[in-house]
């Protein structure tokens, strides 16, 4: 009997498995001792390793044969990858988990979830003079939008072979922010801007009907203008509706723990499939790795350099700290506590947090619709 | 500089420029549903 029968596994083992392994042990380091977006970065690590032992029965061997055996991780796959039922499953938690009415205190700030978008785009042209193709280049470029649901539907449409490295570069720079962030914006702001102070109404409250017809209004209105953004917004939005509506107290904690636990676990070893050493050890994705950074970097740069347009408008009374622009990101709450933090840094009388968490829930709306754009403009260029 | 890459470019324009349409017109409903429903204690503390 060959060695090659009795020890498959560890026969036919390649350096590109190892590699995934060794890729699936940090992942699974960061997550613990970091605590870097652990709850995704722990399945996707042990998830790396599970698919790359040669022979794993948790994917489909010897498909199309009479022996095919079918893997729990695949069925897992189509059902909800394939499907788009897990990312917006979790958008129903992360609507339920939102509340919006910090918008309501400075509804401007809605912009920088506009503005903090230019480096998805940035990168997309960017991926393209690399060399990748349009649909890969705007599934690489979404990666920027900070926002891990809305990158694994773009990606599982646009570019399915690319699924697993945007969506460990989605999540990992998500984790990032707080290393990511602060050099872009202390380069692009002076010492002075930053020490700006901001006038918020902290003590408005939003009315009950507003904050429940918010949700519906905006599920309208997105959908009469762009069709293709309803299933990301549309689920946002309805979790957030059980979350303001107040008579499904129960289902709202539901959407927020038990559903968003349940859907994170299936989620991130689901993704983890996609991680084989042949798929993922590639020079692609190391570009791809690459290119994700600079998405959220131009990001960044994109909402710091708008809001100091925006002042050059603003009478001295309104002007806006430039690095609440930083916050146009739907990383949350993550880059509001950065910009925050920064803010009492440089002047300890500095409190920030709420317009940087009211530009951070405008980024995460403003994720999602851009998201819903390049779905609907990315076909009709091809 | 491929053809993806002037595409792209286009997208880029387009998708920029919805965007902020997209956000100009939230922004002016929040305005709007904010003055039309303001908060009154009583109703609302319930």
């Amino acid at each position: 009997m060959k060695f090659a029968d009795l020890m498959p596994a560890i026969a036919f083992m390649t350096w590109q498995n190892l590699v995934m392994i060794a890729v699936g042990l940090i992942l699974i380091i960061l997550a613990i001792k970091k605590q870097y977006e652990p709850t995704l970065l722990l399945p996707m690590g042990f998830g790396a390793i599970l698919v790359n032992i040669p022979f794993t029965a948790a994917l489909t061997q010897g498909a199309g044969t009479a022996n095919e055996v079918i893997g729990a991780l695949d069925v897992f796959f189509k059902a909800g990858i394939v499907t788009e039922v897990f990312p917006l499953l979790i958008f129903v938690a992360i609507g339920a988990m939102i509340d919006f009415s910090p918008l309501f205190q400075r509804p401007s700030l809605l912009m920088f979830g506009a503005a903090a978008q230019f480096g998805i785009f940035f990168t997309m042209v960017l991926a393209c003079a690399v060399g990748f193709n349009l649909s890969e280049a705007a599934s690489i470029g979404i990666i920027g939008a900070a926002d891990g649901p809305t990158s694994i539907i773009v990606s599982a449409q646009l570019a399915p072979q690319l699924l697993g490295p945007i969506s460990v570069c989605a999540y990992s720079y998500m984790a990032l922010v707080p290393i990511i962030q602060p050099p872009v914006i202390r380069l692009l702001t002076s010492k002075k801007e930053r020490q700006m102070h901001m006038k918020v109404e902290a003590n408005k409250k939003v009315s009950r009907a507003t904050l429940i017809i918010f949700p519906i209004a905006i599920t309208i209105l997105a959908g009469l203008i762009a069709p293709s953004s309803l299933a990301l917004l549309g689920f946002l939005m309805f979790g957030n509706l059980i979350r303001e509506c107040g008579v499904l107290n129960s289902l709202s904690k539901t959407a927020q723990n038990e559903l968003a636990n349940l859907v994170t676990i299936l989620l991130g070893i689901t993704i983890a499939s996609t991680m084989t050493g042949e798929r993922f050890v590639r020079v692609d994705t190391l570009i791809i790795m690459g290119l994700g950074i600079f998405a959220f970097v131009f990001d960044t740069a994109g909402g710091v350099l708008f809001a100091k347009l925006m002042n050059m408008f603003l009478p001295a009374s309104k002007k806006i700290n430039p690095m609440i622009g930083a916050c146009g990101i739907s990383a949350f709450p993550m880059s509001a506590r950065v910009v925050h933090g920064m803010g009492l840094k440089e002047d300890p009388t500095n409190y920030l947090l709420m317009p940087a968490v009211s530009a951070n829930v405008a980024g995460q709306i403003g994720s999602v619709i851009v998201g819903g754009l390049i779905l609907m403009l990315v076909p009709l260029f091809i | 500089m491929s053809i993806d890459f002037y595409k792209a470019l286009e997208i880029s324009g387009i998708g920029l420029a919805c965007l902020f349409i997209f956000m100009a017109i939230f922004f002016l409903f929040i305005v709007g549903i904010d003055k039309m429903f303001p908060f009154k204690k009583e109703a609302d503390d319930k």
